[in-house]
């Protein structure tokens, strides 16, 4: 009986170890060299055979597709398996991920194009086939391209790298290690326009705008005397290249537009005070920004730039907890509270903000709104900084919401103003 | 019995065979004398029912002292758990929390009649001590589970990363924000995903004090959603999480020119999870190191953060005994921790400690028995209890701790001291580093020892020390100074100084006999008192070697002494040690036989950088590290690696500095090796940024840096594609 058991209890794991999940396509090198010779491109799919969730059916998919797009590709797998040597995946692969599973499409010679991942690479391989058979139109001329690239020199090895690097969608593009590589070396004044439109992260960028601001790389120039307007020159030269401007680079654009977003802020802050200060030319960059394309990172945070940067707008704070996300940094705003929850009935009430991080935290001019509109005023005086004030709460109708309203400032950085939030009635 | 212990005994563990368990698993782990624990006594059940902890301890004491205490018996351990709870908590907290609201009320009564409950939280390695936070969490986990707890261990968990312990107490908690830092929301994240089969095999095999390295401590690992983030967004093999900080790029400024150390860097992501905010954003050091460890806790996989001088990293564990290192971790301070915060030695400890889960629970139970004995005033039956627990688990520190409150209230001589620590220190094998803060507990009475039983004693912990994994993180050069300094005679000292040298030259690994060196440079040779440090070094190099036929065999095992300091030093990252011992090694080792002019020293511009620190990947029988400071010079040294993959050099200049560029040169002979090679700058010896790549390097190779390249350590690293050497006489480095 005892065997029986222990059978029964062991047969899930057998099973699990005898269907192990795996692709039938070849290893990366032999599939590269098969791209090579047949002129196709190479499609690797990135795996994880033994710690991949849904393996099987992973793995069922994308044989069905390799049956589908066989003429198309050359399909190869890539098996990251546990305790497989890091140093292993970097001589076979171009770029590191960490969101796996994975497809990389590279050009018949190798060169890096395209990578995709998550939810459309591990559910639904059509629709990430359909952008893929796209690309491997072009991936005949990239491969020719990269490969002058790789035997010219100067001006002329950076424009085929550029050209190669024009055919394939710009976010990709950046991070084509090889090509991006050639125009660096070759073309280190960016002659040829493709430096800044490809070879330039944000960490380049920004060395060139600091390096410009403080009056040369050795340049020591500090505060207002920084040379705001050349680097203001030397952004804008670069969002004026007709490469820049084309729509398919907007992504690109928006790296720029943040470069100079930058260059104004570091202008403006440093030759005004906060109360005569027009915010206006940076927060105009940012919304050019985020016009082009409002669903990137960069234009998600730069949609909050323009709430710290604009004077009209209301920090609204939920939740009772207030956090170096709502603070602006040597300047007022405004802090509008929900305590509709607190109210309970009219009265004197008592609202506190219970720091735990101060930060030089200045608060002061507390109103309460009912609906939005000003219907008391704390019994502080308006330029007071307090952290306490009471209220006399009137009546308010129901489903009324009430707020109390502030003004704040944070001395300080990260984490600099942080508390709770409290409304009580006496 | 635990359903694992089960498995262990039916073999399925030994032979790798993982049985298929729910993800509960751990809430049915209490043994079978738990489980059908009969009631409690009518008197206790009636001061909980009225929510009056105060009554219930005295009533509980009261039935205690009318019965055998003893493990054995379900009803006397369920009280003593309930008594140790309540003592932990305070009874005059747990009475306020019951009368705060009547639900309260009725799950402390729950949780009282729990045994097998009281059992998890107690032995989940920090009982939260004299708060409500831990019953708290708890209750409001009990609220969400309707009252039906299904994964009490994790629930336990939970409790004790939030509550803190009696030796870590009070997490600052409050300063978080209890949107973002919400146990109940972890536990069902922790649930819902256990169930999905997203988690590490393993996780549901985690223990309660196993758990606490993957739920989090708020007072520093990330925010709620930065869990739910990495789980989506990380995803690499299980053993690749030192890999999954680089999943954020290495940043400063950001993408919108902000510096890391300004006020708003991550401003434009503060609404969104930390871990979303890194990888949008970029980070340095801190905030990379704790995506890498979210990413691991998200996934089920024990982790922790851990601070290092001027950087921040983190540690993973695979498998049980298996942490490892991401962003240079897993050694110095970990944020979360059991056993203290210096690692390795905390977590070292806190593997042997729980390495075996029926041993560590049988512990529990006796010291259990132990605290409800010293409760009811039976100190002696308490003591010898306690010298149950510790013959089950002798490293438990918080066992022993309390063996030594007792021990200490007896009061025992200075001689009984010494004679029960010569027995105690010597199972410290492996975990050396824990018996010098086991014995910190009988310091006065070690204080009051002749310098002979001293001398005995602190050459039994060098022993055990020196068995033990050691690191550059563990600081034991004030347990060196406060020994030495015990010692009433210089002799005694001297000889204290030559037992330390004897003792940790022999070790395998060699940090600690590094620290030993430079402890004893800074001590000694910087004191005035050279003669002293090299008669004693000289005396330990003399032993040390296992005897030859040369015609100078003295020098000979001088020299093999000398160079092990110096290994010994490098890899200490000890400054001061190399400077002097390499020093002392040349007087014995003679002057270096390289000097060769660089044919490019003329091309980088600024100047050699002096008292430059050298380390090496690993040293070979071709080494002679007593020439590696020569390395450096503008005239060239020796240095030789074993045969390795990715052998490396790294120069460690004495600041930071604006380099200009640097020169290596390969050794005479043998050029056909290292072909492939990368220099690295760092600024933080930690993060490495690549300034240039060859695939085949010539003889002499000229490694301009850009203008203004910051850095303090420079390192060059070989990319074999098999195992081989590398061996170079020059790595100059120019600095403006």
């Amino acid at each position: 009986m005892k065997h029986i058991i222990l059978s029964t209890l062991l047969l899930p794991g057998a099973m699990l170890v005898s269907e192990a999940a795996t692709l039938s396509f070849p290893e990366v090198p032999a599939a590269k060299e098969q791209a090579a010779k047949e002129g196709k491109p190479c499609l690797v799919i990135w795996y994880g055979s033994d710690w991949q969730p849904k393996v099987r059916e992973f793995c069922q998919a994308w044989e069905a597709v390799a049956k589908e797009h066989g003429n198309t590709f050359v399909f190869a797998q890539f098996d990251d398996k546990t305790g497989l040597n890091v140093d292993v995946r970097k001589k076979v692969l171009p770029i590191e991920h960490y969101n796996l599973p994975a497809v990389v499409l590279l050009a018949p010679d190798g060169t890096f194009m395209a990578e995709y991942d998550g939810a459309q690479v591990s559910k639904s391989p059509e629709k990430v086939m359909k952008k893929l058979t796209k690309l491997a139109e072009k991936a005949p001329e990239v491969a020719k391209l990269a490969q002058e690239a790789a035997k010219a020199t100067g001006l002329d090895a950076a424009k085929a790298a550029g050209k190669a690097l024009e055919l394939l969608p710009a976010e990709f593009a950046v991070r084509c290690g090889a090509l991006t590589g050639i125009i660096r070396k070759h073309d280190p004044q960016d002659d040829t326009g493709y430096k800044s439109l490809f070879a330039m992260d944000h960490l380049a960028m920004y060395g060139e705008i600091k390096g410009i601001l403080n009056g040369g790389k050795d340049g020591k120039l500090s505060g207002k005397d920084r040379k705001f307007d050349d680097a203001e020159t030397y952004v804008r030269g670069m969002l004026d290249k007709k490469l820049m401007k084309e729509d398919k680079y907007r992504h690109r654009r928006q790296q720029w537009l943040a470069g100079l977003a930058y260059v104004l802020r570091e202008r403006i802050v440093s030759n005004s005070t906060p109360e005569n200060r027009d915010t206006a030319p940076i927060t105009k960059v940012y919304e050019e920004l985020i016009k082009l394309d409002p669903d990137t990172q960069i234009a998600k945070g730069a949609k909050r730039w323009i709430h710290y940067w604009s004077p009209d707008t209301v920090t609204v704070i939920e939740n009772n907890f207030y956090e170096s996300g709502h603070q602006t940094l040597g300047f007022e705003k405004d802090w509008r509270v929900d305590v509709t929850k607190s109210i309970d009935g009219a009265g004197t009430y008592t609202f506190s903000l219970i720091p735990v991080d101060n930060g030089g935290m200045v608060t002061r001019n507390y109103r309460l709104l009912v609906n939005g509109k000003e219907v008391a005023q704390a019994d502080a005086p308006a330029d007071k900084n307090t952290k306490t004030v009471k209220f006399n709460v009137p009546s308010v109708p129901k489903g009324a919401k009430v707020e109390v309203q502030l003004t704040a400032r944070c001395n300080d950085g990260w984490f600099g103003c942080s508390g709770h939030i409290e409304m009580k009635k006496d | 019995m635990t359903v694992r212990t089960i498995f262990r005994r039916i073999g399925l563990l030994s032979l790798g065979v993982l049985p298929v368990v729910p993800a509960v698993a751990v809430t049915v782990a209490a043994s079978a004398a738990v489980a059908s624990a009969s009631e409690l006594p009518a008197d206790v059940k009636s001061a909980i029912d009225s929510g009056d902890y105060n009554k219930a301890q005295s009533a509980l004491i009261a039935a205690l002292k009318g019965k055998e205490i003893s493990p054995r018996s379900a009803e006397v351990l369920h009280m003593a758990m309930l008594l140790e709870v309540i003592r932990t908590t305070d009874a005059a907290v747990m009475t306020e929390y019951a009368a705060d609201a009547k639900a309260k009320r009725q799950f402390l009564a729950e949780f009282a009649t729990d045994a097998e409950w009281l059992e998890l939280y107690l032995g989940c390695g920090l009982v939260p001590y004299h708060t409500k936070v831990g019953i708290d969490v708890l209750y409001r986990i009990w609220q969400e589970e309707k009252g039906k707890v299904k994964n009490k261990g994790l629930a336990v968990a939970l409790a004790s990363v939030w509550g803190g312990g009696e030796t870590d107490p009070n997490p600052p908690i409050a300063k978080k924000n209890p949107n973002r830092y919400n146990p109940v929301w972890r536990y069902n994240f922790f649930q819902k995903n256990a169930k999905r089969g997203l988690l590490h095999p393993d996780y549901k095999n985690l223990r309660p004090w196993e758990l606490r390295f993957t739920v989090g401590i708020p007072q520093q690992d990330w925010d709620d959603q930065s869990f739910e983030w990495a789980l989506e967004n990380i995803n690499v093999p299980w053993d690749r999480y030192d890999y999954a900080c680089w999943a954020a790029i290495y940043t400063d400024p950001s993408y919108f020119g902000d510096s890391v150390q300004g006020g708003m860097y991550n401003y434009p992501y503060a609404d969104i999870s930390w871990a979303e905010a890194t990888h949008r954003n970029g980070g340095v050091c801190g905030a990379m190191s704790h995506l890498g460890c979210v990413a691991a806790m998200a996934h089920g996989i024990p982790a922790y953060t851990v601070g290092q001088p001027g950087h921040c990293a983190y540690g993973f564990r695979i498998k049980r005994g298996d942490w490892r290192g991401g962003f240079g971790g897993p050694d110095g301070g970990m944020h979360n921790r059991i056993f203290g915060n210096q690692a390795p030695t905390s977590y070292l400890l806190m593997e042997t400690v729980f390495k075996d889960d029926a041993t560590i629970e049988k512990a529990y139970r006796h010291s259990f028995c132990a605290k409800a004995m010293d409760a009811v005033g039976d100190k002696e039956g308490a003591i010898a209890m306690w010298e149950k627990t510790l013959e089950i688990s002798p490293l438990h520190p918080f066992f022993r701790a309390s063996y030594h409150k007792l021990l200490k209230e007896k009061g025992l001589t200075p001689s009984q001291v010494y004679d029960y620590l010569s027995k105690v220190v010597p199972l410290y094998e492996n975990n050396g580093f824990a018996s010098i803060d086991m014995a910190k507990d009988l310091k006065d009475s070690i204080a009051a020892m002749t310098d002979e039983q001293k001398a005995d004693l602190y050459g039994k912990m060098h022993k055990v020390i020196s068995g033990t994994p050691s690191s550059w993180a563990v600081n034991i050069e004030p347990v060196m100074k406060e020994q030495a300094e015990s010692l009433k005679t210089d002799a005694a000292r001297e000889q204290y100084l030559a037992a330390l040298f004897a003792t940790h030259m022999g070790a395998e690994d060699a940090t600690t006999f590094g620290k030993v060196l430079e402890w004893g440079v800074k001590t000694y040779v910087e004191g005035g008192n050279e003669a002293v440090f090299s008669k004693a070094f000289s005396k330990a190099a003399a032993s040390a070697g296992k005897g030859g036929k040369m015609d100078d065999e003295q020098t000979k095992k001088m020299v093999a002494a000398y160079n092990k300091a110096i290994i010994a030093a490098e890899q200490a990252r000890s400054a001061p040690a190399f400077r002097s011992i390499t020093e002392a090694a040349v007087k014995v080792a003679g002057k270096c036989p390289v000097n060769v002019e660089l044919k490019a020293a003329k091309e980088l511009p600024g100047n050699v950088a002096e008292a430059a620190m050298f380390r090496i990947s690993t040293t070979s029988n071709y080494d002679a590290p007593a020439w590696h400071a020569n390395v450096t010079t503008p005239t060239g040294g020796k240095c030789h690696t074993a045969k390795e993959e990715k052998p490396y050099m790294i120069v460690e200049l004495p600041e930071r500095k604006s380099l200009t560029g640097c020169i290596i040169r390969k050794t005479d002979g043998n050029e056909g090796r290292m072909k492939k090679a990368t220099v690295y700058t760092s600024e933080d010896g930690a993060t490495w940024k690549p300034r240039e790549t060859t695939d085949d390097m010539p003889k002499e190779w000229v490694v301009k840096f850009a203008d203004g390249t910051p850095g303090k350590w420079v390192k060059v690293e070989f990319d074999n594609a098999a195992p081989d050497f590398a061996h170079i006489s020059h790595f100059v480095i120019y600095t403006k």
